[in-house]
């Protein structure tokens, strides 16, 4: 019996002992990882935003304030603005200062010499000569200038045997009521004397105070001989050059004649019309304008007027003259434009000439769908004749801006682009490519009462189509926003888009090689020709997101290596 | 490189070691240490001794607790054996298993003790106790919705208009000192009362409180919304510097570092210095109170309940926090009007900038308190033999915003004057399979005691949401043997 419960005992411990041993290995295959069969199992799925705007059309206007394409208009919506700035080219290539140039010879017969005989005697000439000023223009008449700039070289030469003195001075040159003045000192047996660069800036010239009364400035001369010996004979003359160079003017005031002005041949690029990424069908623009505006600072009258001036049009390539009925377009040397003039220096007159709907050809010009507008234009000065107040100041200028304004009021029908662009999908392909499903969603507001139809097509490298982004009708819609009877935006039209790609979808796309985008846009009612106004406080507000199912399965060493 | 090798060891220390928790142990009346989850119980001899500082008795075993908690899963719920499969291959990964078993807030905690000293003495009608005792406590809180977020995405709470909610998001660590002045005394015949008073001095803290922080996936444009409320304190030896460069607005950049000065000032008298200095540091006080009560209903129940850890430290040692609010509604990349590309990078500027201000956290150098996680034990004893009592002892813990409760029920014999046996089943940390022991064995003076809440968790770790021990030796003197009204039946 004792033998019988020891045995138990045994069978009991060794069971036991077993079943501690086995647990123990179970609870560390636990915590092996080497016992793990590598699979993982991962499926997420993610929404997130992508990009978010609230664009005013006003934004859109600022961003272009600096080109002016788009401006918000007199009457407060906005228009296209295509335009051009030209000036003439500048005063001082046109009304300028020539250098000018005097000299003279004070020779011994004009000396009495009598009782010229002992030393501390002195005898002088004094005379006055004019200096002749020539003018950029034969028929100016130059009354006074104001130097800027400008040096004056004067040159003598003494051939006395008696010591002397020169002194030039100009009575009308002056500065703060100094005229300018030099003086010459000759040694026994005469010599050179010269001064040079004598410097002019600030000067006024005075040029009415000789008999002419214009273009001439009187110069004093006078010569002083000192008797300087017995032996000196009372010979000689002495001669002088003064050389004025280098002036420009700060103001000159005068009669400056007949100029022209060339204004050089310029364009305005219609952008709109010209673009080939995209057509038009059909459009109007309601009250289109064409306007040219004139800035004076020359005191001078001035008429001008275009030489050329026609737009080309995208329909047929020809050029039509742009016209008026009567207003005073200026084409032509005949049909001059009296350019208001400044009476006062620093003072800008800005002139203007409009052409609209109701006095000129400019909608006919519209519809022709004008790529370009070009012109050439000249002005005159005085057309009049002989005027002493014209008046120039270094940076006087006439410049002119053409501008061809199309406010956007009317409609537009079927206004359509399209391009083709490249793309590799081979990576959507991978055997590992863990997103199983995206969705784009795209929630637009639209405030513009535009419709806008979108397509993307996938082609293969035949072009034959694999798939396209959207499949109804109503999904490539994004509705316009409706209007009331002016043509105003009452609220907005909103429309969410969700383009989502599966694996299934996702096959379709296998050997694409471009992808052709394209668009359609309708103003409202542009099929019943219903016009509609474009206000700068229109707004687009638009969300984009994605949805990403992603999933990741079987084995990790394997994953690892493919990705 | 040193300083940094004894950081490393104090962060060790730490990670070793972070509530209370004794469901077996409440009712091991001959154990002194169970007058620290309710200050009323009988302890049935005149004297007691023990603590680490107790030379050769303190140290056979050294008197330690330690205690792993998980509310909501256990290792096989992330990686288990498939069912009837026998390859060497096994074993695999389960998230669908692992997200099921998750909850809201998902607390992994830890609590370790070691008790320096103890001291128990009977007087008249009084039971005074006194006890100095290091604690750790830690633990990170996952809540379920950073799971969702990670392995499932934003999507199906989007479906649901939901947000993601990661307010549960946190970590604690607390080291503390704790001097408890006890005592126990019979109100009447049938209540008994006690109460524990402790001062605590902590150590070190570094704790999260975050209020607010969700994000919100709107299902109509997938906007996210961030809302953020939330504070990190750290009280430590050391401290941090947080500096962020900003030019008109925008963020440059953020240094967040060492301060090495604090290093160098902690590290001024060499490691033993610095050990010194950390462990004497009395800067950070705070207060506690254990209470209880047990009453007698009639010679075979009795009912008790006690309150434990009701207290708070006051933490001034290089005190930083890092305070973060606001609202952030990110609706992708802003698209304006660019003119150039640097408009467009301006953008991205102000997104960063605003991504930044949202979640920036500003530092504020103040001192802050810390509260212990509270427990209150409620149960009650049915004497049925002089030597088998079976109990009941429901546990209930705030930590975190969560309530966390346990029942457990047990046998308890005090089998001989020498040795008393106490098993335990627990219904705790949502886990039914805690069965716990407890066993106490006196040898003269000595008295020696193990006992744990789940030694199944200890044999099977793999399904183990606890992890519980407290061990530790004693010297008691003059046991008096406390009768039971139970023993007619013997």
């Amino acid at each position: 019996m004792k033998t019988k419960t020891m045995k138990t005992k045994l069978i009991y411990s060794v069971i036991i002992i077993m079943m501690m041993l086995t647990t123990n290995s179970c609870i560390k295959d636990n915590f092996d990882f080497n016992k793990w069969d590598r699979e993982v199992q991962y499926d997420a799925s993610f929404a997130l935003p992508a990009a978010w705007g609230d664009l005013a059309f006003i934004d859109f206007i600022e961003l272009y304030d600096s080109t002016g394409l788009l401006i918000e208009n007199q009457d407060g919506y906005v228009s296209l603005q295509y335009k051009t700035y030209v000036n003439s080219d500048t005063v001082q290539s046109i009304i300028y200062l020539n250098d000018q140039e005097t000299s003279g010879t004070v020779a011994s017969p004009v000396f009495n010499f009598a009782g010229f005989d002992d030393f501390g005697d002195t005898i002088s000439y004094v005379y006055t000569q004019n200096m002749v000023f020539t003018m950029f223009n034969p028929e100016a008449e130059i009354d006074s200038i104001l130097l800027k700039t400008g040096i004056l070289d004067v040159a003598t030469n003494s051939t006395y045997g008696h010591s002397a003195r020169l002194y030039i001075t100009f009575p009308t040159v002056t500065k703060n009521g100094v005229p300018f003045s030099k003086t010459f000192t000759y040694v026994t047996g005469g010599g050179y004397a010269n001064s040079l660069n004598n410097d002019f800036s600030g000067y006024k010239v005075d040029m009415t105070q000789t008999a002419t009364g214009f273009n001439e400035i009187p110069v004093n001369i006078r010569l002083t001989l000192y008797y300087s010996g017995s032996s000196v004979p009372n010979t000689g003359n002495l001669t002088f050059d003064a050389d004025m160079k280098g002036m420009r003017y700060s103001m000159m005031h005068g009669y400056f004649g007949l100029n022209t002005l060339f204004f050089e041949s310029d364009t305005i690029d219609i952008n709109l019309f010209r673009n080939d990424d995209w057509e038009i069908e059909r459009y109007e623009f309601r009250d289109p304008k064409f306007n040219v505006y004139y800035w004076n600072s020359y005191g001078i009258p001035s008429q001008f007027y275009f030489t050329h001036l026609v737009a080309n049009s995208a329909l047929d390539d020809m050029d039509y003259n742009i016209i008026d009925y009567g207003v005073g377009l200026p084409v032509g040397e005949s049909n001059p434009f009296d350019v208001s003039y400044a009476t006062v220096a620093g003072q800008t007159k800005l002139d203007s000439l409009k052409l609209n709907k109701t006095n000129s050809n400019i909608v006919d010009v519209v519809n022709k769908r004008p790529k370009w507008i070009q012109f050439k234009a000249k002005a005159t000065t005085n057309p009049a004749g002989n005027n002493h107040n014209n008046f120039v100041t270094e940076d006087s200028e006439i410049a002119v801006e053409v501008v061809m304004e199309l406010p956007l009021w009317g409609y537009i029908y079927n206004f359509n682009m399209r391009d083709t662009m490249e793309i590799d999908v081979d990576d959507l392909f991978n055997e590992y490519n863990p997103i199983t499903r995206a969705l784009l969603r795209i929630d637009i507001k639209n405030g513009f009462p535009i419709e806008i139809f979108g397509q993307i097509y996938f082609v293969d490298q035949y072009y034959n189509v694999l798939d396209s982004i959207f499949y109804t009708y109503q999904e490539r819609l994004l509705s316009a926003a409706e209007v009331d009877g002016n043509g105003r935006v009452l609220d907005f039209s909103r429309k969410v888009t969700k383009i989502e790609y599966d694996k299934e979808r996702l096959e379709k796309l296998r050997g694409c090689k471009y992808m052709i985008y394209g668009g359609q846009a309708n103003t409202t009612g542009a099929n019943v020709n219903e016009v509609v106004k474009i206000y700068s406080d229109y707004r687009i507000i638009f969300d984009v997101g994605f949805e990403v199912d992603l999933e990741i399965g079987g084995n990790i060493d394997t994953i690892t290596n493919e990705l | 490189m040193k300083k940094y090798i004894i950081l490393l060891i104090f962060a060790g220390v730490f990670s070793m070691t972070q509530a209370q928790q004794a469901l077996t142990l409440y009712n091991m009346d001959r154990v002194m240490q169970s007058q620290f989850v309710n200050p009323s119980i009988d302890v049935p001899y005149k004297l007691h001794i023990g603590g680490l500082l107790i030379p050769i008795v303190g140290q056979l075993p050294p008197p330690l607790y330690f205690n792993y908690a998980n509310n909501s899963f256990y290792w096989n719920h992330i990686y288990h054996k498939k069912p009837n499969t026998v390859a060497d291959t096994a074993y695999m990964l389960d998230i669908p298993l692992f997200m099921n078993r998750l909850h809201k807030n998902n607390h992994l905690r830890f609590d370790t003790q070691f008790e320096l000293f103890n001291l128990g003495i009977k007087l008249e009608n009084m039971f005074i106790t006194v006890a100095l005792t290091e604690r750790f406590k830690y633990g990170v809180s996952l809540p379920y919705d950073i799971f969702e977020f990670a392995l499932n995405g934003n999507m199906p709470y989007m479906l649901e208009s939901k947000p993601h909610d990661f307010s549960g998001l946190g970590v604690n660590f607390t080291h503390f000192r704790e001097f408890a002045v006890g005592g126990s005394m019979k109100a009447n015949d049938d209540i008994t009362v006690g109460a524990r008073m402790k001062i605590l001095f902590g150590l070190a803290n570094v704790t999260t409180d975050f209020k607010d922080f969700s994000i919100y996936t709107d299902p109509e444009d997938y906007s996210l919304t961030a809302v953020t409320d939330m504070k990190i304190h750290a009280s430590l030896p050391i401290y941090f510097d947080y500096l962020i460069h900003s030019t008109d607005g925008h963020l440059d950049s953020l240094d967040f570092n060492i301060n090495e000065l604090s290093v160098d000032a902690f590290m001024a008298d060499g490691e033993f210095g610095a050990i010194t200095k950390y462990m004497t540091n009395f800067k950070n006080i705070g207060l506690g109170f254990d209470f209880g009560a047990t009453y007698k209903f009639n010679p075979e129940i009795e009912f008790f309940a006690s309150v434990t850890d009701f207290g708070f430290i006051s933490w001034n040692t290089n005190p930083q926090n890092f305070i973060s609010k606001g609202e952030y509604d990110f609706r992708g990349i802003q698209v304006e009007v660019w003119q150039n590309e640097d408009d467009m990078n301006e953008t991205m500027e102000k997104l960063v900038d605003t991504l930044f201000n949202t979640f920036k956290f500003e530092l504020i150098e103040t001192g802050y308190v810390t509260w212990l996680p509270s427990s209150i034990y409620v149960g009650g004893k049915y004497k049925f033999h002089e030597l088998l009592h079976f109990t009941a002892l429901y546990r209930g813990e705030f930590y975190r915003k969560t309530y966390m409760q346990s029942l457990t029920l047990g046998v308890n014999s005090n089998l001989t004057n020498f040795l008393s046996a106490h098993l335990t089943w627990s219904l705790a940390n949502n886990y039914a399979g805690n069965v716990g022991f407890g066993l106490s064995a006196r040898m003269g003076f000595m008295s020696w005691y193990v006992i744990t809440d789940s030694f199944t968790n200890m044999i099977w770790p793999q399904k183990a949401k606890n992890v519980n021990i407290r061990m530790g030796c004693n010297m008691v003197f003059g046991y008096k043997k406390i009768k039971s009204n139970a023993s007619l039946r013997s």
